[in-house]
């Protein structure tokens, strides 16, 4: 059967799937392919819509509306405290894990929310495909480190959804553009800039491989930030410089209806209430363009970064894809272009570039794929994995552009004494000094006391090729070993995922009795529509006691139908179904007797050259 | 490369290669140097391309996306192979840790108490990183000059030893009499830019 492919987005997420040879986009009942990655949460703590209702009611009283959780994935409460802010967004903060949000009586973290996204698409799927599908393949922006592809994976695992691989975004962008076609040994340049993270990769492309060159970015950077910039200037002439949430939540609004009209005309009328203060400005493309040129320009440094991980120079890139629905704004199509020294391609939708491409990957994992054989996506590590050192410095133990899978261990020892156990704490990123990079565990490995510089602990890393990390520790000489998976710092825990599934699992089932329940209905009414249509032409075939057995089982399809049980819907369904069918047989029969007979009527009507009457 | 016969763990077949002909399901990577497991022949001069195209062949059949829709045995297990593919890969393109895998078995210097370079070498090596330091003439061409010889040494064992004559002793002692050379290198580079 089918895997599907899923962008889950920072501002929206889409569902795509290959369907004979072709990848295509999934869309809604209403023909949209876009879902918005918003969760609206009432005050109660109860969810209560996702998507578009969930955006429509933000600004309205009695809850709140997340949107841009994709950013507050695998983070801390501490990392991500001002941008919190920014969405106005109530923190839990006494907290030690994953950031979490306070609504009401009960408290919501990112996982969770991106689940309820998942499911929506994935249920989008099944319908589509009039099947459930197999598994997912969910993309994630190259640069998410070890926390955050835990965290989406742990969102999947939440909704049901088996995940067969996570893909990078860039590498999909440039599966579903088909630049593997292309001749060998070519460099692309994905640059993707969507809602709020920015990517950068290099790709290489050659004899059916694809390799992630390097990939350098920024997860705090985006379209977003456009809009917010934006807000605020709206903001200040209304005089609301300390707008509450519902407030500011209208100002971005209005601000990215115009930065998204500014991408086509070259002025447009800004016309919002904020704060109960009418705002009516006119705004040309220039000064938008000088509002947002230093938020563009704090891409270049990860693009030549990511140029010169790869060893290479602009002149040396074949090919530059734009995805992102922040590419659209003409001034970053003119800074790319500028940048690589030729125009980007732009042929398919930025939005749904990486959904095609994630669609296509799905189906290569199928095995069904006749592409299967000849392509193979090799990623790379994304950032430095190591541990800190004496003194608080980090030893790299992989080094980041390592292509995964890999492994790599390293043995270590005691500066103290009789040391009962080591402590390791695993780090991840490319600065000198533990500190500055990103907490990703700490754990502890008990080992026998042994004087200082005897033991060899020797640790071993290994990424899967989703590019998520396992730890484990190991005392060489006493091989009284442990090995310890390692549960990231900002992650959830086991049980904590245990129990989201549990809830999600008793809510699942009331979805499924309730899907079923429907499904019965209708097709007992079906019976009953049917058994009164033929009653109603064919009453004369009824034999003996037919009529008053078929009244009284239609009778209580009926009242059933009425009511919830869904096992005595069923039930009545069938038997009423069994009773009738000798009914059904004698009424085929005439119908065939019939239909000859007309076919005979016509057959001599056309001999004898007569017209009908 | 021939490999030792073993069995299928799954149909008890014989295998000789990553996937059983019997039954299709991969096997553990096999407990062989990096060369055998890229299935290319135990020797120095080997051109970066070669391990390349060997890599990926061996990474198409056993890389994880290959065992997608199967049991977590064989995920586990094409996980296992690529880890190790990459590991040779990375080993064996580089030509001086290519060489310390094929004499130590390691493909690095040890942190401390690496091969003996001799008094001599250690004392001119001293000298050079000094002279570099302060800035002084002509020490950029002294430490090419000395770094050369030292790298025509090495690969000229390793070429006898790819031949069959000669042995691999003094390949660690080479390669960090090289890498002091390298410090020293460094150095005058940074006095050069700061003056």
């Amino acid at each position: 059967m089918a895997n599907i492919g899923i962008d889950l987005g920072t501002t929206h997420s889409l569902v795509a799937v290959v369907l004979s040879g072709t990848p295509r986009v999934l869309l809604d009942d209403d023909e949209r392919s876009l879902l918005p990655s918003a969760v609206r949460v009432g005050d109660d703590g109860v969810p209560k819509s996702v998507g578009y209702p969930a955006l429509a009611s933000a600004s309205e009283p009695g809850g709140t509306t997340f949107t841009s959780f994709k950013r507050f994935m695998g983070r801390g409460a501490a990392d991500v405290a001002a941008e919190a802010a920014l969405f106005r967004y109530q923190l839990v903060d006494d907290d030690q894990g994953m950031v979490r949000f306070q609504v009401g009586p009960r408290t919501i973290n990112p996982v969770e929310l991106s689940s309820f996204v998942l499911r929506l698409l994935h249920a989008r799927a099944e319908e589509c495909l009039f099947a459930r599908p197999d598994g997912a393949v969910i993309t994630v922006p190259a640069y998410f480190d070890d926390a955050q592809r835990q965290a989406t994976r742990d969102a999947a695992r939440l909704a049901g959804i088996p995940v067969l691989r996570l893909l990078n975004e860039p590498t999909a962008a440039a599966l579903a553009y088909g630049l593997d076609k292309a001749q060998d040994g070519q460099r692309v340049a994905v640059y993707d800039l969507g809602g709020g993270t920015f990517d950068i990769s290099i790709l290489e492309l050659s004899d059916g491989f694809f390799q992630v060159l390097s990939t350098a970015g920024d997860t705090k950077l985006g379209g977003d930030d456009f809009d917010q910039a934006l807000a605020r200037l709206l903001l200040n002439q209304a005089g609301q410089t300390n707008a509450d949430g519902p407030t500011f939540r209208t100002a971005v609004r209005a601000a990215e209806a115009a930065k998204r009209a500014l991408t086509d005309t070259d002025h447009t009328l800004i016309q919002v209430e904020l704060g109960g203060q009418k705002i009516e400005a006119g705004l040309d493309r220039g000064t938008f363009e000088q509002l947002i040129t230093p938020i563009v320009e704090r891409t270049r440094g990860a693009c030549l970064q990511a140029l010169e991980d790869a060893e290479l120079t602009p002149a040396d890139i074949d090919e530059v894809v734009l995805v992102g629905g922040s590419t659209r704004v003409p001034l970053v199509r003119r800074f790319v272009g500028e940048l690589f020294g030729r125009p980007p391609h732009a042929e398919l939708d930025p939005d749904k570039v990486v959904a095609l491409g994630a669609a296509i990957q799905a189906d290569l994992l199928s095995g069904s794929s006749d592409l299967a054989d000849d392509l193979l996506l090799v990623d790379v590590l994304p950032l430095s994995l190591g541990i800190e050192m004496m003194g608080g410095t980090t030893e790299r133990i992989i080094p980041r552009t390592t292509s995964i899978p890999a492994t790599a261990s390293q043995t270590f020892t005691t500066h103290v004494d009789d040391q009962t156990h080591v402590s390791v704490h695993v780090v991840q990123g490319e600065r000198e000094l533990a500190k500055d990079n990103r907490s990703l565990a700490h754990f502890k490995l008990g080992i026998p006391p042994m004087p200082a510089g005897m033991p060899r602990v020797r640790v071993e890393f290994s990424v899967d090729a989703d590019g998520i990390l396992k730890v484990s520790a190991e005392e060489e000489h006493t091989g009284a070993a442990a090995t310890v998976d390692v549960q990231p710092s900002y992650g959830l825990s086991d049980d904590e995922v245990e129990q989201m599934l549990d809830d999600a699992i008793d809510h699942a089932e009331e979805d499924i009795d309730e899907r079923l329940l429907i499904d019965a209905r209708i097709e007992g009414e079906q019976i009953l529509h049917s058994l009164r249509k033929a009653l109603a032409t064919d009453s004369d075939l009824l034999e003996g006691e037919e009529a008053g057995a078929f009244s009284t089982l239609a009778d209580d399809l009926e009242a059933a139908l009425a009511g919830t049980d869904r096992r005595r819907i069923q039930d009545l369904g069938d038997r009423l179904d069994q009773l009738t069918a000798p009914f059904a047989q004698r009424r085929i029969e005439r119908d065939l007797a019939r239909a000859i007979h007309g076919r005979m009527a016509d057959t001599v009507a056309d001999k004898l050259g007569l017209d009908e009457a | 490369m021939p490999r030792p016969t073993v069995v299928c763990w799954n149909c008890r077949e014989p295998v000789g290669g990553a996937v059983c002909p019997g039954c299709d399901k991969l096997q553990p990577p096999p407990k062989v140097d990096h060369f055998a497991l890229l299935g290319l022949e135990r020797r120095w001069g080997i051109e970066k391309k070669a391990v390349e195209v060997a890599w990926r062949k061996l990474a198409r059949t056993t890389h994880p996306d290959r065992f997608a829709g199967r049991r977590a045995v064989e995920r586990r297990m094409a996980q296992q192979w690529t880890a190790r593919a990459q590991d040779a890969r990375t080993v064996l393109k580089d030509p001086h840790r290519r060489a310390l895998y094929l004499a130590t078995g390691t493909p690095d210097l040890p942190e401390q108490g690496g091969p003996d370079v001799g008094p001599a070498f250690l004392e001119t090596a001293f000298e050079l990183q000094m002279a570099a330091r302060f800035g002084e003439d002509g020490v950029a061409e002294r430490v090419e000059a000395l770094a050369s010889e030292q790298q025509a040494a090495l690969e000229a064992a390793l070429t006898a030893w790819d031949s069959g004559t000669g042995t691999l002793d003094e390949v660690p002692a080479l390669i960090a009499r090289l890498r002091y050379l390298r410090t020293a290198r460094g150095l005058a580079r940074e006095a050069a830019q700061n003056s």
